[in-house]
């Protein structure tokens, strides 16, 4: 396995510097850079009628009336598109979701469900017309409750033609879309010469990504004739595929770009919208356009799993964790896109930090049901893991006595050791060794920022509030192990500047600024000469996407490579043209250098019109390098309402080298707060008839300014050698802690304990007052 | 019906349906700035100022807008340049969505507040929902802003 | 999609009564801020208040009249009515979603509707505040919350009363940006108090029963507070999302015993 060179630099010019985004002035100028800005004004607008059924047959749709609307351009159902499933889950091929999804079938299997595809000149005319398609539905019994889905009579994948690529033990007869189980050590003996052992339930909800920018896509056909798909999308050429697949056009003759995105946490990285619109252009070859309500986006894309966890502890006394057992059941809804990958998620990193038990089991079901679709959201299945896991050994420190940070640092994984296994069942040394790992400092430093031997355990405010602090950690992962991949093009332009071409997607996390800075900092050159071009299947290279937190440390060493052999490659160059051993030839800081003589990067740029040079760099992901966090809250609870405020958060982060500590803390604090939303405020109602009730921001609540707390950030001085610049990621492991450190945080001011979330000021005044 | 605007100082007339809310017009013409998060006066993303007053345009009717002055980021460039630059500086340009909206409604807060708290400032602005930064980062950007000028 | 077929755009009272009176499924349009809670309304005939000159505070010796389209925020940063009345406007009003939903929002389009959710009601019925309407004339903001019009007409002001000048007004959310779970105005003057409880899901009533108790004591203690407060959770309370009627219930008494002692604070 490839170490970076082990010369860490000295000092560095522009990476773990806080540099300024390079999309920002014009971010923050209002340009109209996000897709809906750039849509063809023509475009035919695209409107999706959908399911009022939980679950149910369509008998017949009349759209005969609808069809003669005025700027009815074309009313589409399921007869007119391709019989082929897919999966829309951004996964690499060969994908480990059920392909068990249409984009129309004759069967819907929840409310919001896709029926007709209506395009016409005007929404207005698209409306009207989705209002005259009669539909006639056989309603079939829901399944909706996902923890008895397994028992009941009613399937929701019954159909003969969904399949997957390998086993991920989908059993959909008995609603089941994947099944996980292994163990690792030997958790018997673990249980058998635990001194204490506690068995806890844990419910984590379905939470939203709510992110600002809807989903919207625009398509049209080329002078080429070829499908363009402009999409806000963290999965370009996952999207590419599933444009090509699912209506059955070469893979050839399709074309993603993706604009600037106005944020994604996940739920842009399953395909929604693209392929109404893609649709719509493939029949009347016509542009198009869609813009989902944020109605639609809440109901009709994808949220976090909802689990229920069954976790069992076993420990001495003195605090020496010796096993896990770790049963779960998450609801993945009407598809099974990333229904295996967040088990697996979970299953390999929730437990991960106490690497010395004498082992684990791990058991978790992912169940279809009648509901809206789960998918991926920053944090995949550790999130909701974690919840369980370090709530559990929050309530051990509690049983024996014991800080539950001191307990923590008795049991910790340490640098230099292996983490008891590495994705999809790896156990080599070199690969799961922990090079980088700053637990203790992260604990530590979060006890300082949040004043936690003065506050611990908590304190009587005198007037019905009570203060409380409470502790958790966090890990994630840094790209998928052995599956994913990047890979960046630099190309020398006749200026002595350079082109980054990449397939990262920015979406607000800063990856086009950051893998500059890793580029300009190896070329060695200012960052105004890297200009960065992105997330176009036709130019760009190949990249998984931007999830599994890997554009900072796969696409960054794809890019590092890259500049470094671009370097070579200038070197060879100019040893031809000054007829100079290559050796001989030294660069430093934009100059090419050999005896008395030199040639700057931009006179060599002229030189070279008649050759290009470019260079591209490919990566995999080949090293468990997870980031760490911790996360310290103190929060007070008004006994006579029930009202939880989170008065202040510290967390402390161990992403290696800070690329960007900017952007890395501001990453931290948004992740952090929607930590806490998930820990306090953010929830899915069911009315009587089992139909969602929050498809809004009125009735959903994300925190607001008000509601944030002071949030401070710091970061461990940490070194990954695998990483680029020694770095790791970040984006997902921010939001992990939160939930667990809030939950100890309230037992800690009150004497109650939650394992169900959210926490609401209801919950808490009942709990308090039977 | 046709009416008569007066976008960011330029007069125009543009043709809108009975029902159509400032946001679709605005969009319409030019003011890409304006943007759509939710249609549902939630979220503060399609902010305006009618006759210097921050507004939902997803809420304002376009017909009400007759004879008003309508000011948008574009607009106001310059003053967004300069508060643009304190955000920026504080990395709190994640996908800049929200952004826009939040620094039209700040200018429009200096200029009705002049010299807010922090309190002042986190009520005034709370109608504009980020969900990337977290908010501090904005707040210290805006009141880096807020002293400088 | 919100829809409208035809707009009407009066200039006048007169005019806009014309409209509304003769046309049978006419509505009236206010503030419009409400219209997007809906995700489709369509409207045949929309009679467009907008140009009216309905907006306006005016302060007479006697009480604020108000214009009904004048927006919450005018209502929350008027000087004049926050000062007499000690901030109760703008602490009623600042949760409200934002500054932008409330430069819209108008008292009249909050008022005439009777909203269940609506801080603002809760807080004029704890005040004494009659509504004047084109047709129907002046009626007290509290019969009309019980028993609304027999028929159409237009609200063209509200008249809050400066008889009471000591108020108090608490809620319950969850997060700041909420609809209220339960709010509660509590006022005082002479030692009279009246009490409004709102957001229940219900619209806002008085705590007639609880109002007694307090009025009737000699002196106010804890044991009257505390009799007073389960009174008012014996109203009507209700569940849907935001909380169930048991909460709402006991919260009644959390907000209401808040409110009485920051009047009686106020008064001392």
């Amino acid at each position: 396995m490839k170490v970076l060179d082990k010369k860490r630099p000295k000092i560095l010019k522009i990476v773990n510097q806080p540099i300024p985004k390079r999309d920002g002035k014009k971010l923050v100028t209002g340009a109209a850079v996000y897709t809906d800005d750039l849509a063809p004004r023509d475009a035919l607008i695209v409107k999706i009628l959908r399911s009022k059924h939980h679950f149910a047959e369509i008998l017949n749709i009349d759209t005969e009336k609808a069809e003669k609307i005025e700027g009815v351009e074309c009313i589409l159902t399921y007869k007119d598109v391709p019989d082929v499933r897919i999966t829309r889950a951004g996964q690499t091929f060969p994908e480990p979701s059920p392909l068990d999804w249409k984009i129309l079938d004759n069967y819907v299997r929840y409310i919001g469900d896709e029926v007709a595809v209506i395009a016409a000149r005007n929404e207005e005319q698209a409306d009207k017309a989705m209002r005259l398609i009669k539909v006639d539905y056989r309603v079939i019994e829901p399944v909706l409750d996902y923890k008895t889905a397994v028992q009941s009579k009613s399937i929701v994948h019954f159909e003969k033609d969904s399949r997957v690529n390998y086993d991920i033990g989908f059993e959909p007869e008995k609603n089941i879309a994947s099944h996980l189980h292994f163990d690792i050590g030997d958790y018997e003996k673990g249980f058998r010469e635990s001194e204490i052992i506690l068995e806890r339930e844990y419910e984590t909800q379905a939470t939203n990504p709510a992110m600002m920018e809807p989903v919207t896509t625009y398509t049209y056909m080329d002078e080429y004739d070829r499908m363009t798909v402009v999409s806000a999308t963290q999965v370009p050429f996952h999207v590419r595929r599933m444009i090509a697949n699912s209506l059955n056009i070469p893979t050839s003759r399709v074309r993603v770009k993706k604009p600037r995105i106005g944020g994604g946490f996940g739920l842009k990285q399953t395909a929604a919208s693209e392929f109404f619109p893609a649709l719509v252009t493939l029949k009347t070859g016509k542009a198009a356009k869609i813009y989902y309500s944020r109605k639609e986006v809440f109901l009709a894309t994808t949220r976090r799993h909802p689990f229920l966890m069954k976790v069992k502890i076993g420990a001495n006394r003195d605090g020496k964790i010796k096993a896990f057992d770790f049963e779960a059941i998450s609801d993945t809804g009407a598809f099974g896109e990333h229904a295996s990958t967040v088990i697996e998620a979970c299953a390999e990193k929730s437990m991960a930090m106490y690497n010395k038990v004498d082992g684990y089991r791990f058991d978790a079901t992912a169940v279809y049901t009648n509901l809206p679709s789960s998918g991926a959201f920053r944090g995949y299945g550790k999130t909701q893991g974690l919840f369980a896991v370090e709530s559990i050994v929050n309530e051990l420190a509690k049983e024996i006595g014991m800080d539950p940070t001191e307990l923590r640092k008795m049991n910790l994984i340490k640098k230099g050791e292996n983490l008891l296994l590495g994705t999809n069942h790896v156990y080599e040394d070199d690969i799961i060794r922990q090079d980088s790992c700053e637990l203790d400092f992260l604990i530590d430093r979060g006890k300082e920022l949040i004043n936690w031997d003065e506050n611990y355990p908590g304190k009587d405010m005198g007037n019905g509030k009570f203060r409380g602090v409470g502790m958790a950690l966090s890990i994630q992962a840094s790209g998928v192990l052995n599956i994913d991949s990047a890979s960046a093009t630099l190309k020398f332009n006749s200026d002595g500047f350079f082109t980054l071409l990449i397939s990262a997607t920015d979406m607000g996390t800063g990856c086009d600024t950051i893998l500059s800075q890793m580029a300009a900092e190896t070329l060695q050159v200012p960052l105004e000469n890297i200009v960065v071009y992105a997330a176009d299947t036709d130019v760009t290279p190949y990249d998984d996407g931007s999830y599994a937190s890997s554009s900072t440390y796969v696409t960054g060493r794809a890019v590092v490579e890259a500049s470094e052999t671009i370097i070579e490659k200038l070197k060879k160059e100019v040893s031809e043209i000054s007829h100079t051993k290559i050796d001989e030839i030294e660069y430093d800081n934009g100059v090419f250098a050999w005896g008395e003589d030199s040639i700057s990067l931009k006179d060599l740029g002229y030189r070279l019109n008649c050759r290009q040079v470019m260079a591209t760099g490919s990566h995999t992901c080949s090293k468990e390098a997870p980031p760490y966090k911790s996360g310290f809250a103190l929060v007070e609870v008004d006994t006579e309402t029930g009202k939880v405020d989170v008065l202040e958060f510290a967390g402390v982060v161990d992403c290696g080298t800070v690329i960007n500590s900017n952007l890395c803390t501001v990453q931290t604090q948004g992740g952090i707060l929607q930590g806490i939303g998930m820990a306090l405020y953010e929830d899915i109602n069911h009315d009587f008839a089992g139909r969602e009730m929050n498809d809004s921001f009125m009735t959903y609540k994300i925190p607001t300014r008000k509601d944030s707390p002071k949030i401070m950030v710091d970061f461990a001085k940490s070194y990954e050698p695998t990483g680029p610049y020694g770095a790791k990621s970040i984006g997902e492991v921010v939001i992990n802690a939160a939930a667990p450190a809030i939950a100890d945080a309230i037992y800690n001011a009150i004497g109650v304990r939650f394992r169900k979330l959210p926490i609401t000021p209801e919950k808490v005044f009942f709990a308090l007052n039977k | 019906m046709i009416i008569n605007l007066n976008i960011n100082g330029s007069n125009i007339k543009v043709e809108v349906k009975e029902d159509e809310y400032l946001s679709e017009t605005l969009r319409n013409n030019g003011c890409k700035s304006v943007k759509r998060g939710c249609d549902k006066s939630t979220c503060g993303a399609c902010t305006v100022l009618v006759d210097g007053i921050p507004v939902l345009s997803c809420s304002y009717f376009s017909h009400r807008a007759e004879g008003k002055s309508i000011t948008t980021l574009e607009g106001v460039i310059e003053e967004a340049e300069k508060l643009g630059e304190h955000i920026i500086n504080e990395g709190a340009d994640q996908c800049g969505f929200c952004t826009p909206s939040l620094a039209l409604t700040t200018i429009s807060m200096k200029r009705e507040l002049g010299n807010p708290t922090e309190e002042d400032i986190k009520h005034y602005i709370n109608g504009n929902l980020c969900r990337c930064t977290g908010y501090e980062a904005q707040m210290k950007g805006i009141k880096k802003y807020l002293e400088v000028e | 999609m919100i829809r409208i077929r035809n707009l009407n755009k009066p200039k006048t009272m007169e005019e806009a009564w014309e409209i509304y009176s003769n046309k049978n499924k006419a509505k009236l349009i206010a503030g419009g801020a409400f219209l997007r809670l809906s995700t489709d309304l369509y409207i045949g005939e929309a009679v467009d208040l907008f140009d009216l000159n309905l907006n306006g505070i005016k302060e007479t010796e006697d009480a604020f009249t108000v214009g009904a389209m004048t927006t919450l925020r005018q209502l929350e940063t008027d000087s004049a009515l926050n000062s007499w009345f000690d901030n109760y406007f703008a602490a009623a009003l600042k949760n409200i979603v934002g500054v932008q939903l409330r430069n819209i929002a108008t008292i009249g389009g909050t008022v005439y509707p009777r909203y269940g959710f609506s801080d603002l009601i809760t807080a004029l019925l704890a005040l004494d505040v009659d509504l004047q309407f084109y047709k129907s004339g002046r009626i007290s903001l509290e019969d009309y919350m019980e028993k609304g019009l027999l028929e159409k007409d237009i609200l063209v002001e509200i008249i809050i009363k400066k008889n009471i000048n000591n108020a108090s007004f608490k809620m319950m959310r969850n997060s700041k940006g909420d609809y209220a779970i339960l709010n509660c105005g509590v006022s005082c003057i002479h030692g009279k108090y009246r009490i409004a409880i709102g957001g229940r899901p219900g619209r806002a009533v008085l705590a007639t029963d609880a109002m007694e108790i307090l009025n009737a004591a000699e002196k106010i203690d804890e044991d009257i507070i505390g009799k007073a407060c389960n009174a008012a959770a014996e109203l009507a309370y209700g569940t849907n999302i935001f909380g169930s009627g048991q909460y709402r219930s006991a919260m009644s008494k959390v907000l209401l015993k808040r409110g009485i002692r920051e009047v009686l604070g106020n008064d001392n």
